[in-house]
Parts: structure tokens; C-alpha cells; sequence
């Protein structure tokens, strides 16, 4: 008789802490509010500018507005450069900065999913700096290393990088105009921003308007 | 060059913590490691301030491992890698061998040392270059966990204890998988671990509960074990084995250890398991520290705080980096200074501890116990405490095998890697 008590005890408890544990589910924060919650469970939301994949860990860097956060999962998360996430995860201090370290990293929206205008890239160059970007515009001249584009109306223009081995013979026709998915950075030494294609993930395709 | 007595010094200081944090349920010697790494910029100005204090650390560590079988077995309160002692070290307490327990246990505990020492180098080439098995190692334990698991439930007596010890299995691994999603904070801001109430309530609040039966606790003979030196040797060899094989995976504890230490060792009597869990423990805080220089992870919060104190340079060569080799005297100190200082704070309880009413004792005990959660984990954590409690309670009367309940972290891990 007694087997089945402790055995019905165990079972409503077990529904009890269930319950505790939908109720403590992690709260919201912005990164600005971070400092307050150090040892608790937290949701927050930021852009991708930073990651380093390590062996079985990575280190993430997101940004929301001027505040940015350090995230370390033990887990790959998939994500790119410019990529919007959402992070759960425990606040904890690290060599005296505060981290998330993440139970769970979601993809609120990819970076190639919207295009921006070059206007808009070079009107916001820092807030874009470092990050993957979706940019539409028009080739204006092809070089050996680079090419540049342009907006319709010829008010900004951009530098793209690509690969030795990359194949631009399709820009070659007419000066097309293209949407181009690359890194957006500041080159130190030319004292400019450019657009580079790195990986993958990156390229430039033809739009037939 | 740092002098080599200031090192022993340390180490002895180190050593005397670990006995404190040992002594105290609940109090574990990774909080006083985050304290000492908060404590860093003070120290700064010191010459050799990291390596000074993270031999601390170490020696505080492996001393830790040698204590905690001083509450597990006097008053049943656990801590992670002392939760399956409890069982035989409190059989032992009620035959009026509790001072023998806890002499065995240091004798495993020191013993682990002693092997430690001697597998040194095979771990290190081992595990680091030129045969790298820790890649491979790291693929392979999840099936060890598994096949352990199916070893602990099928190897009941009779079909009807195996549907009982799959009962028990299970709900603790669903219990285990709730308390890590709920937030604990402690009262008095201390670092808090589901595990800590989840332990004491699965395996020491029962067996206090039952021991409420017993009358009084025997007077205590005060006397060294007789140790079989082959068997000794068996278990300590297992359990080191089990506890460096731990000490280098990520999410794997050293009650892990224990399982796997238990089922390679097969049915043994009391003092044979006391032995081998007991060099789990400390194999595996000696490894831990190792796994830091060989394979460059830290796998507990104090090999954490070390790596942060100090930057670590890779043990590739066959001589041992030089904070290595601190790091082994500060070991070799604080396993000499905690064997001794098992042997005699376990000597002065078991003394008195006869002249103490018991079901009194017990009572006090589950009361300190419950404080004791209670500060160190909150309101929530004495949740888990109640519902591990029953779990434990039900596992006894199903007369299943209690270390079916460390499904609790079992199950969990096998879901990570396998979902």
C-alpha cells in the first residue's frame, strides 16, 4: 500500500515541479538589462557580428542597438554573420564581461532574407559593419579583384571582392542589375567599406528585372 | 622561480579549505574557487599571485574528495560523487563500523593518488598526441552510458524487479530532466545546483527516514580496516580508471564515474565499493586537472577557475609543463594532509557519536539537511528535496537496486546525445 503512496507522492510532485518549471520560464530581457539577471534564465534577442567556432563550443557576439553581448554555446548554432537570434540561455560573468550561455539559439530572420538598398548601407555603414549583408544594385565596372556597383542613380557606389576563382562572365552582359550577398567591412588600409565574398553562403546574382 | 616551500605552504592552506568545503554538505570546493578567482585582482600585485593560487585551488579540490565521506556516512547527507557511499558507509555505521568506512575511504582516496601518479604518461599519450583517443573517446561514451544503463536495470534479480527498477529509471531521468529547467536561487547568493537537494532527497533523506527505526547507533570500534591488498588494488585501479575516463568529457560528472565504477566492479561487499567509490571521486578531481593540460578543456568549476587565474600551456612533450608539476606536489601534499585528517575527524565523531541519542540525531540531521538546501538552493530547491525524497522512499520499498535512481542524471545525458 505504501509503494503506491510514494509512488502517486513521486508522480504529483514530479507534475508540481513541471508546473514550477512553465512558471519560471526565462524572462525577456534587452542586453542593456543583463547585469540584473546574473545566474538566472533569460531570453534576448540581437544581430550576429561576431562568431568564432571553436572545437565544441562557440562563441557568439550578437548587437542590439550599441549594446552587444557575448553568447558561448557548446552547441553549433548555424548561424551567419548578420543573422537576427533569438538566445536562451543563463547570464553568467566571464574574465569580468557578461555571457549567455546558451541552451538554445534561434534564427528569428536570416540576413539574405532582406535586401537593402546602397543608400541605406552607406547611410548606415557602422551599424552594418561586420555583418552579412543583402545589397541590390547595379555593375557599374568589373576588375580583376573587385567590381563596383552602383544605385539607379548613380549616388553610391561600393566595392565588391570576389574570389580568383569566382565566375563573373553572366556581369560581363549589359552591366546588370544584380543583388550581391556578401560581408560587408571597413578596410583599414584603404580607408573604405567594401563588400567581400568570402564563403558559401555569399555571391551575386543576376536580377532579371 | 616560485619557491618550493611556498608551494607546500599553499597546498597545506589548500588542503585545510578542501577539509572545511568536505566537512560541510553542501558546500562545495567550486565556490570557494569562484570566490578565490573573484578574489584574483587582489592579488595581483603578488609575484606568481595565479600559479600560488591556483595550486590552492587543486590541493582544496582533491582534499574535498577525502572529507565528504564524513557527512555521507555520519549523517547521510550527500554530495554528487558520495551519493551511492552513503548506502554501504551507513550499513557499516550501524554494524559500529562507521570509523572503518571512513578509513577505508581514505585509504581508496589516497590509493587513487598513488595510481593517478602511475597512469600519468599512458594518459597523456593517450589521450593527447600521438594517438588522440580523445576524439573518439568523446563518440563512444554515450553508448557506455547506455549500455550501463540497460546493465543497472536488467541485472535485477527477477522480472519484476526489473519492471521496478525501469520504474524508478525512468521517473528519477524525468525528474533529473525537470529540475534543469528550473531556476534555484540561493538565499545567500551561493552558486546553486539542482543536484545538490535532487541527492540528498533521492538518497540521503530516505535512508535517514529509515534509520529513524533504529534504535541507537552501536558504540563504534575504533579500529583499522583489515584491507585484502589485491582487492583493494582491484577497486582502486577500477575506480581511477572510471574517474579519469570522466574527467575529459563535457556533461559527464564523476557520479558517472561512480556507475560505471560500480557495474565494472560487479557485486562486492560494503568495504570493497566504499574503496572504489572513493578513488572515483578523487581520481577524478586529480584527472580534471590533468584534462586541463592534455586535452586544454576544463571539466569542473574549480579546472575553470584555474584556467581563468592562469593561462595553461599543453603538456605535448613527455616532461610535464612546470605548473603542472606544482600542481602534483600541491596534489601529493593534500592527499597526505586529507588522509590523515579523514582518519581523525572521522576518529572524534565515531568516538562520540554512540553517546548521542540516534532517532535525536536523525532528526537534527533532517532538519540541517533540509536547512542546509534550503541556503544553499531556495525555496525551489526544497521542492526537488520533497519529490526526490519520495522518489527515494518508493525505490526503497520496491527493494531495487538505489543506485537506479542516478537515472536522475543518466537519462538526461543519454537524451542530449542521442535527441
Amino acid at each position: 500500500m505504501r509503494r503506491y503512496a510514494y509512488l502517486l507522492l513521486s508522480c504529483f510532485g514530479i507534475l508540481f515541479l513541471y508546473f514550477l518549471a512553465m512558471l519560471s520560464q526565462p524572462t525577456e530581457i534587452s542586453i542593456d538589462e543583463i547585469e540584473h539577471f546574473e545566474g538566472k534564465r533569460v531570453i534576448v534577442d540581437g544581430i550576429v557580428v561576431k562568431k568564432i567556432s571553436l572545437e565544441e563550443s562557440e562563441s557568439l557576439i550578437i548587437q542590439n542597438g550599441n549594446s552587444s553581448l557575448h553568447i558561448f554555446s557548446t552547441f553549433p548554432s548555424h548561424t551567419g554573420y548578420g543573422d537576427e537570434v533569438k538566445v536562451l540561455g543563463k547570464v553568467e560573468k566571464y574574465k569580468g564581461q557578461w555571457e549567455v550561455i546558451a541552451e538554445e539559439i534561434r534564427i528569428i530572420k536570416k540576413w539574405d532574407t532582406k535586401s537593402i538598398p546602397l543608400w541605406e548601407l552607406a547611410e548606415n555603414a557602422m551599424k552594418y559593419n561586420g555583418r552579412n549583408v543583402n545589397v541590390t544594385g547595379y555593375v557599374k565596372k568589373i576588375y580583376s579583384k573587385y567590381l563596383i556597383i552602383t544605385d539607379e542613380e548613380g549616388n553610391y557606389e561600393i566595392k565588391v571582392f570576389y574570389p580568383s576563382d569566382y565566375n563573373i562572365s553572366m556581369l560581363k552582359k549589359n552591366y546588370p542589375h544584380v543583388c550581391v550577398k556578401a560581408f560587408f567591412q571597413y578596410d583599414e588600409k584603404s580607408f573604405s567599406f567594401s563588400l567581400n565574398i568570402k564563403n558559401e553562403e555569399h555571391g551575386i546574382e543576376v536580377l532579371n528585372d | 622561480m616560485i619557491d618550493l616551500l611556498l608551494i607546500l605552504l599553499i597546498a597545506a592552506l589548500g588542503s585545510l579549505i578542501g577539509c572545511m568545503t568536505g566537512l560541510i554538505p553542501g558546500l562545495h570546493v567550486n565556490t570557494i574557487a569562484i570566490l578565490l578567482l573573484s578574489a584574483m585582482p587582489f592579488f595581483s600585485s603578488l609575484q606568481n599571485a595565479s600559479i600560488l593560487l591556483s595550486s590552492l585551488i587543486v590541493s582544496a579540490s582533491i582534499s574535498h574528495t577525502f572529507l565528504n565521506i564524513v557527512p555521507s556516512t555520519f549523517i547521510g547527507a550527500p554530495e554528487e560523487d558520495t551519493a551511492l557511499v552513503i548506502l554501504p558507509a551507513h550499513k557499516m555505521l550501524l554494524e559500529g563500523n562507521g570509523y572503518k568506512a571512513i578509513s577505508l575511504s581514505a585509504m581508496g582516496s589516497l590509493g587513487a593518488i598513488f595510481f593517478s601518479f602511475l597512469i600519468l604518461i599512458p594518459f597523456r599519450f593517450l589521450l593527447g598526441s600521438p594517438f588522440n583517443f580523445y576524439t573518439i573517446f568523446k563518440d563512444i561514451i554515450p553508448w557506455i552510458l547506455l549500455a550501463i544503463s540497460i546493465i543497472l536495470i536488467a541485472t535485477e534479480k527477477s522480472l519484476e524487479h526489473v519492471i521496478h527498477a525501469s520504474a524508478i529509471f525512468f521517473l528519477s531521468g524525468i525528474f533529473g530532466m525537470l529540475i534543469f529547467n528550473l531556476s534555484l536561487s540561493s538565499p545567500i547568493h551561493a552558486p546553486a545546483s539542482p543536484l545538490f537537494p535532487a541527492l540528498a532527497g533521492l538518497f540521503g533523506m530516505p535512508t535517514l527516514l529509515l534509520s529513524l527505526k533504529e534504535r541507537e547507533i552501536p558504540p563504534q570500534y575504533i579500529e583499522e580496516a583489515e584491507v585484502d591488498v589485491v582487492e583493494a588494488g582491484k577497486g582502486i585501479g577500477i575506480g581511477t580508471a572510471s574517474g579519469s575516463m570522466v574527467s575529459i568529457l563535457p556533461g559527464v560528472t564523476s557520479a558517472v564515474a561512480t556507475i560505471i565504477a560500480l557495474v565494472a566492479r560487479g557485486k562486492r561487499n560494503k568495504e570493497d565499493t566504499i574503496v572504489t567509490l572513493s578513488a572515483v571521486n578523487t581520481a577524478n578531481a586529480f584527472f580534471v586537472v590533468l584534462a586541463l593540460f592534455v586535452v586544454e578543456r576544463a571539466r569542473s568549476g574549480a579546472a575553470l577557475a584555474i584556467q581563468e587565474m592562469k593561462s595553461i600551456l599543453k603538456w605535448d612533450s613527455i616532461m610535464p609543463p612546470p605548473s603542472l608539476c606544482f600542481f602534483l606536489i600541491a596534489i601529493i601534499v593534500a592527499g597526505i594532509i586529507a588522509y590523515y585528517a579523514t582518519k581523525f575527524f572521522g576518529k572524534i565523531i565515531a568516538k562520540n557519536i554512540s553517546s548521542i541519542s540516534y532517532p535525536l540525531l536523525g532528526k537534527i540531521t533532517m532538519v540541517a539537511l533540509s536547512f542546509l538546501v534550503f541556503i544553499f538552493t531556495g525555496i525551489m530547491g526544497i521542492c526537488i528535496f520533497i519529490v526526490a525524497t519520495f522518489i527515494g522512499l518508493f525505490c526503497l520499498e520496491l527493494r531495487v537496486r538505489r543506485s537506479l535512481c542516478m537515472g536522475v542524471l543518466l537519462l538526461p545525458i543519454l537524451i542530449t546525445y542521442f535527441l
